[in-house]
């Protein structure tokens, strides 16, 4: 399994012309093989800019994209081999459908990849396990499927090139919560089952603080908090400072303090405050 | 890449020729494309020459910005004047082979490529300096008097206007799928003619579904809005004729009068 490194990157749109916009500065990180990031920052901060580097998608202006020691822009092949070991599945990927069957639509990543027809069969299937697309569907029309299913098939499409590294560009926009809860299920699955890397763009801070092993904060095109999340979560005002908010049961925590009661900083998702408060009252937890 | 396409691009100013109503502008193009195919002569086209570059200037536009919409037509343009050099009869000048070069096709080569670069910088002067809302409103106003023939004037005027208004949106949407069907493996660049045309499909269908949603979408947002076509609708902005208009239009049909004379006595 690959580490990604990012060193001294530097991205600007419309170079050269008035409308010129820096969307990345100097931006150096280092994603080992198989953790869990969740990447956040509010809109415009530099996000979906920094993901679409990682498959190649754009080239840095400045700096380089290091997977496993080596740079993806060193040659053509390189360019286009990393594009199936970097699965990137955009924002409302539903849109980009355009088979005329499911299972076509999952294939196109693997057909792509020039295997046979039997691995791709293989692939697809696998695919659409991960990403909980039932195969009755398999010869339906994608473009008449609910919102839903629609964005399952998406990724499965990605997940099918059984990629090393997964990243997912905000996957629950727009979803209902049970849609989200499967599909972060699917995620997650995805991620303990294979070991790939799994990097999740979300405004969410309770999928973050669930989910993730890391965060990575960026701002205004630069990484501004980069650590555990009882690291990050420990620091609402510079989070709120930066226009994003603490999950809601380190908000809890936090207005208990206030009030008096004593809690630690290290306080972000529900169970632990449950076990925290269990334990203040004497009872047993259970 | 696709954002270089500059299909009505408006470049926002505060110049004569931007404060002018869209009407007289729409109308100068037409008396100024009439006086393009009215010149048969060098001096005749010198002037309405003359008259672009009295406008260009005033107008403040970068002439470069103009020759940079000739771009695309350099082939016809020099197809164009290729034939004419060629197929022309006439007193010959110089001979090679099969070819040969008649004074007669010479001067009618030199002519049709200025005439086309004359029609296409005018154009492209209009769409410069007026906004495409301007130019729908205008354009909705000097075919009023259509409308008492039944014809639906301000239903083109809004089609016109929702198309203009989607170039932008349509070309950011290619340009995700592009990347989104790029992640998936697709290659767009390499392989022959037609495996590069198959290659357009996973583009093309993501983006004719997405037209006709948003299409679908916009008729709601419409029918929410109580629309209901141009009876009795009133505007925000009510076209008015200024001072600079009358003297523009005036300036605009001298310039027609005096090309037909110079026509008339062969020039």
């Amino acid at each position: 399994m690959p580490d990604i490194r990012l060193e001294a990157l530097r991205y600007v749109y419309s170079q050269g012309t008035p409308f010129e916009k820096v969307a990345l500065d100097n931006i150096n990180l280092e994603i080992p093989a198989g953790q869990y990031v969740a990447l956040i920052g509010h809109t415009g901060s530099g996000k979906s800019t920094l993901i679409q580097h990682l498959n190649g998608l754009l080239a840095p202006r400045e700096g380089k994209v290091l997977f496993d020691g080596e740079d993806i822009h060193r040659s053509k092949e390189a360019l286009h081999a990393i594009r199936y070991r970097v699965g990137l599945v955009f924002q409302y990927p539903e849109y980009q459908l355009f088979e005329e069957t499911v299972y076509r639509d999952i294939a196109f990543g693997p057909r792509n990849m020039g295997l046979s027809e039997a691995e791709v069969d293989e692939h697809v299937r696998r695919g659409a396990r991960f990403a909980g697309v039932d195969e009755s569907l398999f010869e339906d029309s994608p473009l008449e499927l609910s919102g839903g299913q629609k964005r399952r098939i998406a990724i499965a499409g990605v997940m099918a090139m059984d990629p090393d590294v997964l990243v997912l560009d905000e996957p629950m926009a727009g979803l209902d919560p049970a849609g989200c809860r499967d599909i972060l299920k699917n995620i997650s699955d995805y991620h303990t089952s294979t070991g790939s890397t799994v990097i999740l763009v979300t405004h969410d801070m309770n999928v973050a603080a669930r989910e993730a092993e890391r965060l990575i904060v960026m701002l205004k095109g630069t990484v501004a908090l980069d650590g555990a999340p009882e690291e990050i979560f420990s620091r609402p005002r510079e989070l709120r400072e930066m226009g994003l908010d603490i999950p809601g049961a380190a908000a809890l925590a936090e207005e208990l303090r206030r009030r008096g009661v004593d809690l630690p900083d290290s306080i972000y998702t529900p169970p632990y405050l449950a076990k925290v408060l269990l334990k203040k009252r004497g009872g047993a937890p259970c | 890449m696709l954002k270089d396409i500059t299909l009505g691009q408006y470049f926002p100013g505060n110049t004569v020729v931007h404060r002018l109503d869209p009407r007289t502008k729409l109308i100068a193009l037409v008396v100024y494309i009439v006086a393009i195919f009215t010149a048969r002569g060098f001096a005749s086209t010198g002037l309405v020459v003359a008259s672009l570059v009295v406008s260009v200037v005033l107008s403040r536009i970068r002439p470069r910005s103009l020759f940079k919409g000739l771009k695309p037509l350099i082939f016809i343009i020099a197809l164009t004047a290729f034939l004419n050099l060629f197929y022309s009869t006439g007193r010959v000048i110089a001979q090679w082979w099969i070819f040969r070069i008649t004074e007669e096709g010479l001067r009618r080569a030199v002519l049709m490529m200025l005439r086309i670069m004359l029609l296409v910088c005018g154009t492209f002067l209009l769409t410069y300096t007026t906004s495409p809302l301007q130019l729908t409103d205008g354009l909705e106003r000097l075919m009023a008097p259509l409308k008492k023939l039944r014809f639906p004037v301000h239903e083109l005027a809004m089609m016109m206007s929702i198309a203009l208004r989607f170039i932008p949106t349509l070309i950011e949407e290619t340009d995700k799928i592009m990347s989104a069907q790029k992640a998936r493996g697709a290659d767009f660049e390499t392989g022959s003619l037609a495996r590069r045309a198959k290659a357009l499909l996973p583009i093309l269908v993501p983006l004719f579904v997405s037209a006709f949603r948003r299409a679908d979408e916009l008729a709601t947002a419409m029918e929410c809005r109580c629309d209901h076509g141009g009876e009795g609708r009133t505007r925000m902005k009510v076209l008015k004729m200024q001072r600079a208009d009358v003297l523009s239009l005036v300036f605009w049909a001298l310039l027609l009068a005096a090309v037909i004379v110079l026509v008339r006595v062969g020039l």
